[in-house]
């Protein structure tokens, strides 16, 4: 678990919330952070295993001075996993699955590991430990967002 | 990577409460957020000026910094936030980029966007081509749209 890693989820519910809690601390001259987005009409949790269903692919997005968006495809973002010396499976990221739940949004911190692919189901599972929130058996549309150094996992 | 202390806040928007974001542009002239918004689709098709993306579960979107956020909404959603904005998508139509999956990795089309509709898990759009080669058909396909 990334332990130097805050996810903090604002529930945003009012209009005309500041978000300057938000403001990250990074310095400039370091590499790229990627996030990831994993979208899905639908997903289970059964004995610690998250599937996502129907998520035609992963994309991602980094910060400025970077500014670099893209897509993967399922397959070669759970190859990644491996990747690097930093890997996401030896550090497993936290990650943020947001769902909708008759009309409005939940969100759930969870950590993940060991991504598997199906390719027909267009489906990706992770073992999953919750951290904070509530996962239900089964929901909808849903995105999974999380982080990683996409500069060793997937550039060549 | 590991040393530095990051903080990423996600944005969660109940289908209404995407006025909020207007709601705080306006009040922070300095500070402009811009988003990014992404629809990642199972397969597409593009007939004349109309592209169509099949299998969009939803629609994903990003802010720079400062203010980091990430979050998502349905793609009706995204419609009503297109023809409702006060400096909406409609009176300023946005360039976007497509990105297809093709035999040696991704290639991409520039197009801007005049209208949207959506269907289901269904959503097209009128386009105008500007630059690059789209394809009548194509798989896997995500649809980065600039914000404005």
């Amino acid at each position: 678990m990334r332990l130097k890693l805050t996810l903090a989820v604002i529930l945003f519910a009012c209009l005309g919330v500041q978000m300057s809690s938000a403001e990250t601390v990074i310095n400039k001259g370091e590499a790229a952070t990627y996030l990831y987005a994993v979208a899905a009409k639908s997903g289970t949790f059964k004995d610690g295993k998250l599937e996502l269903k129907d998520a035609p692919l992963v994309v991602y997005f980094t910060d400025v001075p970077h500014r670099v968006a893209g897509m993967l495809s399922l397959e070669v973002f759970a190859q990644g996993w491996d990747k690097g010396p930093g890997s996401l499976r030896a550090d497993p990221p936290n990650a943020t699955l947001s769902y909708m739940e008759n009309g409005s949004v939940k969100s759930v911190i969870v950590e993940l590991s060991d991504p598997n692919v199906d390719v027909d189901k267009a489906s990706i599972t992770f073992d999953t430990r919750v951290l904070e929130g509530e996962l239900p058996a089964s929901f909808g549309k849903s995105t999974l967002f999380l982080e990683g150094s996409g500069t060793e996992l997937y550039q060549q | 990577m590991k040393s530095r202390l990051l903080i990423v806040s996600v944005l969660v928007l109940t289908c209404t409460g995407f006025g909020a974001i207007a709601a705080q542009q306006q009040s922070d002239h300095s500070e402009y957020v811009d988003y990014m918004f992404v629809f990642g689709a199972k397969s597409g098709s593009v007939e004349g000026d109309t592209l169509t993306l099949n299998g969009v579960p939803n629609v994903v979107y990003f802010s720079g910094r400062p203010y980091r956020m990430a979050g998502q909404m349905d793609a009706d959603t995204f419609v009503k936030v297109w023809s409702d904005g006060k400096d909406g998508f409609s009176k300023d139509p946005p360039n976007a980029v497509l990105s297809m999956m093709g035999d040696h990795g991704a290639f991409n089309v520039v197009v801007e966007l005049l209208s949207v509709k959506a269907e289901g898990d269904a959503v097209s759009f009128k386009i105008r081509k500007l630059d690059g080669e789209l394809k009548r058909e194509f798989g896997e396909a995500a649809l980065f749209v600039d914000s404005l």
